[in-house]
């Protein structure tokens, strides 16, 4: 590889990647040493093993010209569904959801977290095709389906969080390639309010006379679930239950003022009165212990991330990177929104991680590899002239 | 990409980058919110997550008499413990060994002696496992732990880390039945007492607030005294994890004892009392009526108000009343079922007509108001009364006797109706709310103030009380009924066909107006105006005149100590049981000085010296004690007829003081159905004087 490419490395993006990886590590000390009494640094030392490997997977994916996935993407399609049907057919439960295939007695992997970036690499593909060729209702349907079906499988899993993650990669991606913003928006909108009226019609209690068929209607989801997905409105509701959760983690936040508790010295985390503290919750331990002061800076840190990123998208050579760019930004973003969100109250509870900071191998790796795209986009960008 | 194709992205890419600013902003300002604008709430609601507090029982305060003699206190409970925080922190041992250690120890005292070792074991576990929300707090294994399993427990303590022996403390009343009522007993508060009790000014000024599932006092002392006696319970903070389990715990306030709460009551005379009460009660049952069975009796001390003894029957031993109480144990304390309900204090909320010893208010009122003086004889025939119409209004000499002349000793000392029903009149005719105001001052019909609660207030009646209680009943039927009959000839009015009918139905309605109006008036002047035979019945203390026991013995010290109309009250002072320092100390109140003159209080004093001597209706009760000197007043009040099946029932009623010179006690006593007053509640006197004064009866008995 050319030695001239790495004049073009956004230094200032790696070293807010780095940021973040050693907030994990910071974080996860305080956060999941109450988890594994036996070795209270087991998290901690495993996340490390995450963060090692995770740099390896960005630097090889960096160094390949992400262009080249193009000329494969049926290959990864359709790898991509064979990984989630293979969850289908031979995936473990855990939690009332099947979203792993085990690899060994210990080792499992979650293809969904992958399915991610395959879904971004094979529709930017299938997008920079298509540009300027998106102005109709009848164009956004091709590429609705190329990632309806990859979604419906993770949907069936159930996994709500990662159905959601690429519906947010879908608009982010098709509104920079360039699909007919009114019409797009139009159609979002119009989506958006189906949903809304479909969820109210389901749980309303006084619906006039001529509406009462409308209770019946069936809806993809159990009401389990939906009462799940609703609490966050009103935890309050059931406080033992489905809004235990939010509530500890709202106290948590609250509780942690402007200064914090100090490292270790959170006693929502560190007794355990917050559940996931380590993985899925883990940024209401940050709330908790750092405050207001901790929360801001680890938001801060990410927000540079993703305005690099767009930096970085934004000078690709082509369509191709600046796509494959945001679809990463939208994944990113679109995390960080509903996991700050639902630990802070104001999303519903989806079980979506901290990207490049909760603990967990195939969220590390899939995000790794996302910044090693990101990277090889970086280095291989157009010299501007602005 | 040369610039123009790349600058519709370049757009689109700050709409990107807009999006995301807006997003780190929501997460902003909501992370503001919680943190700034709410942190503090939340950090009150995360601590309230972890500390949680649990109480430590305290031991409730003594109550003991005069002379410090015990009436109530507080005796150990042993009961087994197990506490999950000492028992985790064990280093040297499995827990689950130390409980199955533990069922090995316990298995010969086991309620259930056919459980095996295992069976209790699992049992344990169980119990420990129910409270697994509350693991702060020690879970109770076994309750009522015989002496020999403490000793095994305390010898076995290295074995059985986090098991251990905890006394509660429960009350006693070691005296059982003495002063039952007076004492009263301790229960759960009710819901609906929790108000009640945070209004005591003591408990207010200290901040105190009473809660759900507290222990109190429901009567007599340990009602009143509630927050003296309870002392405080400690409180240790316990830090818990998620699942209730301790951490750490750490007292921060230690529990502090009840105060010890002194009487005025002098147990020996109280007993005295008590027995002497029985006595009378059970001979009335042999003799007179076998109905008898309540009664009560008051000793105070008329230079201060203190009670020095207090007697209810029939008698209430406390003790009954703890814990869980049978059906039968609450019908015999709380109903009338089969006899009447032992817990009530009828010295201080039984309401008796005082029968003949209302007569001394009578006499003073008359010679305050100057119509009559003492030495005004009277006849003791119903002619005296005045013309054939008086005469039928009034009542007959007692027992169908005539005195004679009688002047105001005589007529006090043989209790004579007539003398009684003449001066009463005239005080009457004079100013007819005159008797009321006088036994207000006194006392009469009026709350004593007695720090007990449950106090009756009684009832003097009086021309403007008579209209006001009984009118009111009269107007509403009058109104009724002419409501009806317009009602009744509206109707028919209206359906007649000529003016002819008409005008005959207007008349028949007006005829039966009429009617109704004579009707009422005739209420009114038999039933709400004041009637001469009203008079004639009050004066000589019978009709609506409703007074407590103690009303009267503090009517009678008010007359004998010059006319200081003191509060009564039981509680002498309170101290603290570890240093000793007195914290409250009551002191004798006068609530008012009576309008009477001391000369007439003092020619009435006279008088009831002479009931006490030669013709005088109580000079049998004294004649074998030449110690004595004092006075009293025999009653026998007619209990209103209409309850009864003959008709013909009387209560005894006595009061009395001694000595003659320089008064200290007064006495007043009732027992129902006794009839004589003398006879009954007199005997009960004598034998408080005897005890007070320690005089001796020369026919030794």
């Amino acid at each position: 590889m050319d030695k001239r490419v790495y004049r073009n490395v956004d230094l200032l993006f790696v070293v807010f990647t780095f940021l973040l990886l050693a907030a994990s590590l910071f974080i996860l000390s305080t956060a999941s040493i109450n988890v594994d009494k036996a070795d209270p640094m087991h998290y901690v030392k495993a996340q490390a093993v995450w963060i090692a490997s995770g740099i390896v997977i960005a630097i090889v994916l960096a160094s390949i010209d992400y262009q080249k996935w193009r000329h494969f993407r049926w290959w990864i399609y359709g790898l991509n569904l064979a990984l989630l049907g293979a969850v289908i057919l031979f995936g473990s439960s855990a939690k009332g959801a099947t979203r792993w295939i085990p690899i060994t007695s210990t080792i499992t992997i979650q293809p969904s977290e992958f399915a991610k970036i395959f879904i971004i690499l094979t529709l930017a593909d299938f997008l920079a095709e298509r540009q300027g060729k998106l102005n109709n209702f009848k164009d956004f349907i091709p590429p609705f389906l190329f990632v309806l079906i990859p979604m419906l499988l993770i949907f069936k899993q159930p996994d709500l969080g990662t159905t959601l993650v690429f519906a947010a990669i879908f608009i982010g991606m098709m509104f920079v390639a360039g699909a007919n913003p009114y019409k797009f928006g139009g159609l979002l909108l119009g989506g958006v309010c189906i949903v809304a009226v479909a969820l109210w019609l389901h749980f309303a209690t006084d619906l006039p006379w001529w509406l009462h068929w409308a209770q019946g209607l069936p809806l993809p989801m159990q009401d389990y679930q939906l009462k799940r997905l609703t609490i966050f409105v009103n935890p309050a509701a059931d406080t033992t239950g489905d809004g235990y959760h939010i509530i500890q983690s709202i106290w948590a936040i609250g509780s942690g003022g402007f200064w914090g508790k100090g490292y270790r010295m959170g006693t929502q985390g560190q007794l355990n009165f917050l559940p996931e503290h380590h993985t899925d919750f883990i940024f209401s331990v940050v709330g908790e212990e750092f405050g207001f002061i901790g929360t801001v800076t680890l938001l801060f840190i990410f927000l540079i991330f993703i305005l690099r990123s767009v930096s970085i998208a934004m000078k690709a050579r082509g369509p191709y990177g600046m796509l494959v760019g945001t679809g990463i930004i939208s994944m990113f973003t679109f995390h960080i929104l509903v996991n700050v969100g639902m630990t802070s109250g104001i999303m519903p509870v989806t079980g979506i991680p901290l990207p490049l900071i909760s603990f967990g191998g195939s969220a590390m790796w899939s995000n790794m590899a996302a910044v090693g795209l990101l990277l090889s986009i970086n280095l291989r960008s157009q010299r501007l002239m602005f | 990409m040369d610039d123009k194709e790349r600058k519709p992205y370049t757009h689109r890419f700050w709409g990107l980058s807009t999006v995301v600013l807006l997003v780190f902003l929501i997460l902003g300002f909501n992370l503001w919110r919680l943190q700034i604008a709410e942190g503090s709430y939340y950090s009150e609601m995360a601590k309230g997550n972890v500390m949680q507090v649990v109480k430590i029982p305290t031991t409730r305060g003594d109550i003991v008499d005069k002379n410090n003699k015990l009436l109530a206190t507080s005796v150990p409970e042993f009961v087994l413990t197990l506490d999950w925080l000492d028992l985790q922190q064990s280093k040297t041992t499995n827990w689950k060994d130390v409980v199955k250690r533990l069922a090995g120890f316990i298995k010969p005292y086991w309620p259930n002696p056919n459980e095996s070792v295992d069976n209790i074991d699992v049992d344990i576990l169980v119990n420990v496992q129910n409270h697994q929300w509350e693991r702060y707090r020690p879970v109770t294994i076994m309750q009522n732990v015989p002496q020999e399993l403490q000793a095994i427990v305390a010898e076995h303590q290295d074995e059985l880390p986090g098991v251990s022996v905890d006394a509660i403390p429960i009350r006693s009343y070691p005296q059982h039945t003495l002063a039952g009522q007076i004492l009263g007993y301790v229960r759960e508060i009710g819901p609906n007492e929790i108000d009640q009790f945070n209004q005591n000014p003591d408990a207010k000024k200290a901040g105190f607030t009473y809660s759900q599932g507290d222990l109190v006092g429901k009567d007599g002392v340990e009602k009143s005294y509630d927050f003296w006696l309870r002392g405080k319970e400690g409180v240790q903070q316990v830090e818990v994890d998620n699942n209730a389990r301790p951490l750490s715990k750490k007292v921060v306030q230690p529990p502090e004892p009840g105060k010890t709460v002194q009487l005025t009551i002098d147990a020996d005379l109280q007993k005295t009392v008590e027995d002497s009460l029985d006595q009378v009660i059970a001979n009335v049952q042999k003799t007179t009526n076998p109905n008898a069975k309540s009664g009560a009796a008051v000793v105070i001390d008329v230079n201060t108000g203190k009670i020095l003894a207090m007697a209810s029957r029939p008698s209430m031993d406390p003790n009954d009343l703890i814990g869980n109480i049978s059906q039968a144990v609450s019908d015999k304390y709380f109903t009338n079922k089969d006899a009447p309900a032992a817990s009530l204090d009828r010295a201080i909320a039984g309401l008796y007509p005082p029968g003949s010893t209302f007569k001394m208010i009578t006499a003073m009122a008359a010679l305050q108001l100057k119509v009559t003086n003492p030495q005004e004889q009277i006849s003791d025939v119903l002619s005296s009364l005045g013309n054939i119409v008086a005469q039928r209004q009034g009542f007959v000499e007692w027992g169908g006797n005539n005195f004679g002349l009688v002047n105001l000793y005589r007529a006090i000392a043989l209790s004579s109706d007539i003398y009684f029903e003449v001066i009463g009149r005239r005080v009457f005719d004079a100013n007819p709310e005159f008797i009321g105001q006088i036994a207000h001052e006194f006392g009469l019909g009026t709350y004593s103030g007695v720090d007990l609660p449950g106090e009756a207030k009684g009832l003097v009646p009086s021309a403007a009380w008579k209209k006001a209680n009984n009118q009111p009943k009269y107007d509403k039927e009058r109104d009724q009924k002419l409501a009806d009959i317009s009602s009744k000839y509206d109707a028919k009015i209206a359906q007649a066909k000529d003016t002819q009918t008409k005008q005959k139905l207007q008349a028949q309605e007006d005829q039966e107006k009429k009617q109704v109006q004579v009707w009422y008036q005739q209420m009114i002047s038999q039933n709400v105006n004041w009637q001469a035979y009203d008079s004639y019945n009050n004066a000589i203390g019978q009709g609506y005149n409703d007074y407590t026991p103690l009303q009267l013995a503090d009517y009678v010290a008010t007359i004998v100590n010059g006319g200081k109309h003191y509060q009564p009250y039981i509680v002498n002072k309170i101290t603290d049981p570890i240093t000793g320092k007195v914290v409250k100390q009551n002191e004798p109140k006068v609530i008012n000085t009576v309008s009477i003159s001391p000369s007439v209080l003092n020619t009435v004093k006279q008088a009831m010296q002479a009931t006490t001597r030669g013709e005088g209706t109580a000079s049998f009760l004294f004649s074998d004690l030449p110690e004595f000197s004092g006075g009293a007043k025999t009653g026998t009040a007619q209990i209103g007829s209409k309850d009864t099946i003959s008709g013909e029932l009387y209560n005894g009623e006595f009061v009395a003081f001694a000595p003659y010179d320089h008064p200290q006690i007064a006495f007043a006593g009732v027992v129902e159905y006794g009839s004589h007053g003398g006879d009954t509640a007199g005997y009960v006197a004598r034998a408080a004087f005897m005890k007070y004064f320690g005089w001796k009866s020369t026919n030794g008995g």
